[in-house]
């Protein structure tokens, strides 16, 4: 996988690992917060998290326009780890999200979001080679 | 709010092979034509030709037809996209995060 691109963002959050693990797999409070702007709906938000279990969310705008992320849990240990596939509806691309929960107190827990699976590290080294390759070959030409 | 992008899947496919990356890295460094591409794989030109067609139905690259000569260059358009994606991606994590922590602290 080391050719993909990972995306990882880390952040602490004021609350223990149990309350921060319930925000992510309890379908209520999931609800509460799965949604990106005021102005958006969570109409459905299931999470069934145990391994091989399934969660779905839907987000929809004012429009009535839907966003769909679903996918399956591969790892499942309660207020450490998350594991699950993530792939939006209408599309075929499967990437993998870890969530690790890190207690730092009782009231604060340092959660890392692993994102991966996106092919764009490649295909920046990529696009530097080719930049490269144009500049020679204008150099050349000139 | 960015919809799934079905060129996306076209990207992913067309990358997922060893090959078609090999081809890729090759025209990085200049255009070919396909039997320039076929020799250093070791394969037949229909078979670059199948790689060369998933590899233009992805953007990842632009065919010039010249006569009986095909022409293949690396187009840059695909990449943009690749990374258009995952930077919403990271927009989309850190506006969840905030609003997390948002309702974490009003409780």
């Amino acid at each position: 996988m080391n050719e993909y691109e990972t995306l990882v963002i880390k952040r602490n959050f004021p609350a223990s690992c149990e309350r921060l693990y319930a925000m992510w797999t309890t379908d209520e409070l999931l609800r509460q917060w799965f949604c990106p702007g005021e102005d958006m709906t969570i109409p459905v938000a299931e999470a069934d998290a145990r391994e091989g279990g399934h969660y779905l969310i839907v987000m929809e705008n004012k429009d009535g326009e839907t966003y769909s992320p679903s996918g399956v849990y591969e790892t499942v240990v309660p207020n450490e780890k998350l594991v699950f596939t993530w792939k939006w509806a209408d599309s075929e691309v499967v990437t993998r999200v870890t969530l690790d929960f890190r207690a730092i107190s009782d009231q604060e827990t340092e959660l890392t979001l692993t994102h991966e699976g996106f092919p764009a590290a490649e295909m920046r080294e990529l696009h530097a080679e080719g930049w490269e390759g144009c500049l020679s070959r204008l150099a050349k030409a000139a | 709010m960015m919809p799934a992008n079905p060129q996306l899947d076209q990207i992913f496919f067309a990358l997922s092979d060893s090959t078609r990356r090999a081809i890729l890295v090759r025209l990085a460094e200049g255009s070919a034509t396909i039997g320039e591409l076929a020799k250093p794989f070791n394969i037949s030109k229909p078979a670059v030709t199948k790689h060369m067609k998933i590899l233009e139905r992805a953007d990842l690259i632009d065919r010039v037809v010249q006569g009986r000569q095909h022409t293949c260059a690396l187009s840059t358009s695909a990449l943009k996209t690749a990374e258009d994606w995952i930077n919403f991606h990271r927009k989309f994590w850190e506006s969840r995060f905030d609003s997390l922590e948002k309702l974490l602290k009003e409780q």
